[in-house]
């Protein structure tokens, strides 16, 4: 693996990077996620303390970008976590490192903010970001991820929570 | 009597007794269409300022924890913020007993469908098995539908069994997605 150049740095993002990140995102996702980006800049300037968002910079260019939520209590959980909800590289600087780099300075932001651990959530069927996850260091939390459709609702009696 | 006859004595089936399977009673309530359902017994409605006090009483003696700064900022954001949040509270004679909060983010965790994040449950354990939670989780489903929204997702610790079952029970099923995390500490 190629490491990233001298030339390439770590900072955080703001919304003055919002249309690199919407077009680097876009590549991977196939779709453009304005709406979301949007809101999250926007909700980032207003609790910052809330977000984590880091890009590596080359040649004045956002070359990739991580941005994780702070979660505080959510899931029933005692310490706060940062959760990964996004994550890309324009694919000109993909195998460059360029994903360590990011996550690096994720980690760190993550623990100046009070976080302790950063988790995401992976599709079990993409097995190349399994692979990066793996690769820096990420292990199998003891959660369970658990979905229901809205058509799937059943009517059983039950426990409470 | 002929053969014909006969066969045809032996395939009526009499009741044994009044009340019988076998025995229409034309004069019993109809049942409705889906039964009763939980959310209609169960008085659910959004979420109030003024619920915060009772409701952090209620998570304290759920999780032995004061979370109030939690809640506070749960209610902030349901009240006051721009994202898409339902949070809800089941009642009983005015009174809460269980709460709800789940959030919409269109596009969270790389996903492009609109899945909402349930992230808050909690009944007040005097009033557990009577079905408040389904009451809750029930509301909740209907609101989010308005919202377009395909499906809910949550994150549980894999010993909390008693949670699991409860979502088991309601529909839920493992994700395709497994939780990884990076600890920091």
């Amino acid at each position: 693996m190629v490491t990233p150049t001298a030339s390439h740095s770590t900072r955080p993002i703001t919304v003055a990077d919002l249309e690199q990140v919407i077009a680097i995102d876009k590549v991977s996702t196939g779709q453009s996620r304005r709406h979301f980006f949007e809101k999250r800049f926007a909700a980032a300037k207003a609790r910052p303390s809330d977000f984590v968002q880091v890009g590596v910079v080359a040649d004045n260019t956002l070359r990739g970008f991580a941005i994780a939520r702070i979660l505080r209590g959510e899931f029933g959980q005692k310490d706060a976590i940062a959760v990964v909800d996004a994550l890309g590289v324009e694919r000109e600087s993909r195998e460059h490192g360029l994903g360590h780099r990011l996550i690096d300075g994720l980690v760190e932001t993550a623990r100046k903010q009070g976080a302790h651990s950063v988790q995401s959530l992976v599709d079990w069927k993409n097995p190349d970001l399994l692979r990066f996850f793996n690769t820096t260091n990420f292990k199998l939390a003891p959660r369970l991820a658990l979905e229901c459709a809205m058509a799937d609702l059943r009517t059983e009696r039950d426990e409470e929570p | 009597m002929t053969d014909t006859s006969r066969t045809k004595t032996q395939q009526i089936r009499i009741p044994e007794r009044v009340g019988a399977e076998a025995e229409v009673n034309y004069g019993k309530e109809p049942e409705p269409d889906f039964g009763p359902l939980a959310r209609d017994r169960i008085p659910v409605r959004a979420m109030r300022e003024s619920d915060l006090r009772k409701l952090i009483d209620i998570d304290s003696r759920i999780t032995g924890r004061n979370r109030a700064d939690y809640f506070n900022r749960k209610l902030e954001e349901a009240l006051y913020e721009s994202d898409v949040r339902v949070s809800l509270v089941a009642e009983r004679d005015g009174e809460p007993i269980g709460f709800i909060m789940a959030r919409v983010d269109f596009g969270e965790f790389g996903r492009v469908e609109p899945i909402a994040v349930l992230d808050t449950i909690g009944v007040d354990p005097d009033f557990h098995n009577q079905g408040i939670g389904r009451a809750l989780l029930s509301q909740l489903f209907v609101n989010l539908m308005t919202l377009r929204v395909e499906g809910v997702r949550t994150l549980v610790g894999w010993s909390d069994q008693r949670l699991i079952t409860f979502l088991d029970r309601c529909g839920f099923h493992p994700s395709q997605r497994l939780c990884l995390e990076f600890a920091v500490k």
